[in-house]
């Protein structure tokens, strides 16, 4: 099933303020984000600045990259920071091809987290 | 030590007059210079009873003719002069040392003697520290899982990296994303 003419795609970015590999990897995430324009939403996400909305998930490494299909995770794991790499799996899960991973309740349920949080932001930068 | 309290007035009667005439000066105009004297050595070694002790010594190398006045100068001149070597000597002999009276002003510049102070934490710095320790140590075991055993073994039980990687079954980086992920949240 083709999931790109109908829903968007949530592809966040876990990293975090001191990763270096991070501060260069933020600009091939906005690339890549704009290559699919409204297919995706992104995320840039500081998991020590948001300690609280990523909770007990284990962050093995930087870059973490989440993707999800409404509130179905479709993966969660280090990536490398390459942009062959993010468009790739970005590619997968748009055309279907990434599957529900398997997870335990706290990551199964951070894609609402992380969409309500975004939303909330959204409203903030609104209001200000 | 201290000695002026007990030397620092002048004899009840003038000395002998021989040992007076001896230094060339007249006991009597002597003394009337002696509270100028000892207000300049006070504000010199801005301690009362060191300032009775240098002019004390003044008067008694006077009289014992230690000290002789050759008349080349007004005789308050000449007595400054000879507390100025006093002062000086009364400096040296005090450079080692700091006046335990010192330590009701803590604040007072070179107040050496506080070194005497134990530099071990008191009582209830020790009862503060063992708060704050107890409240972090609290703080530890409310984190998630991961980053609590993270912070127990590598930082709390101060075992290596590689062991704990092992125990946890973790990565070097993974343990380091969480020792510092830890750290923000306790600091938060």
């Amino acid at each position: 099933m083709d999931l790109s003419e109908s829903q968007t795609l949530l592809m966040a970015c876990l990293c975090a303020r001191w990763c270096g590999t991070c501060g260069s990897y933020e600009a091939v995430f906005a690339a890549c984000a704009a290559a699919y324009g409204a297919r995706v939403q992104p995320l840039w996400v500081d998991i020590e600045d948001d300690a609280d909305l990523i909770g007990g998930i284990d962050v093995e490494n930087f870059p973490t990259l989440l993707l999800a299909r409404d509130d179905a995770l479709l993966f969660l794991g280090t990536v490398t920071p390459h942009a062959q790499t993010l468009s790739r799996l970005v590619a997968s899960a748009l055309a279907g091809d990434l599957k529900p991973a398997a997870a335990d309740a706290e990551s199964a349920t951070l894609p609402r987290r992380l969409r309500a949080w975004a939303a909330a932001r959204q409203r903030g930068q609104n209001i200000s | 030590m201290n000695t002026a309290h007990l030397t620092a007035s002048p004899p009840a009667s003038p000395p002998a007059g021989p040992t007076a005439a001896a230094s060339g000066v007249c006991w009597a105009e002597m003394v009337t210079h002696r509270s100028y004297l000892v207000r300049f050595a006070q504000r010199k070694l801005r301690d009362p009873l060191l300032a009775e002790d240098a002019v004390h010594d003044v008067f008694e190398a006077v009289l014992s003719g230690r000290a002789v006045f050759a008349g080349r100068s007004a005789l308050r001149s000449w007595l400054t002069a000879v507390l100025k070597h006093k002062i000086v000597d009364s400096v040296r002999r005090n450079a080692g040392t700091d006046s335990l009276d010192e330590l009701g002003d803590p604040d007072g510049e070179g107040c050496r003697a506080l070194a005497l102070e134990c530099p071990q934490p008191r009582p209830d710095q020790i009862a503060e520290q063992h708060q704050l320790l107890m409240l972090m140590l609290q703080r530890i075991e409310a984190l998630p899982p991961g980053l609590r055993d993270a912070m127990r073994l590598r930082v709390l039980e101060e075992q290596s990296t590689e062991a704990v990687c092992r125990e946890l079954g973790i990565s070097e980086e993974n343990l380091f994303v969480r020792i510092h992920r830890a750290r923000k949240q306790l600091l938060s």
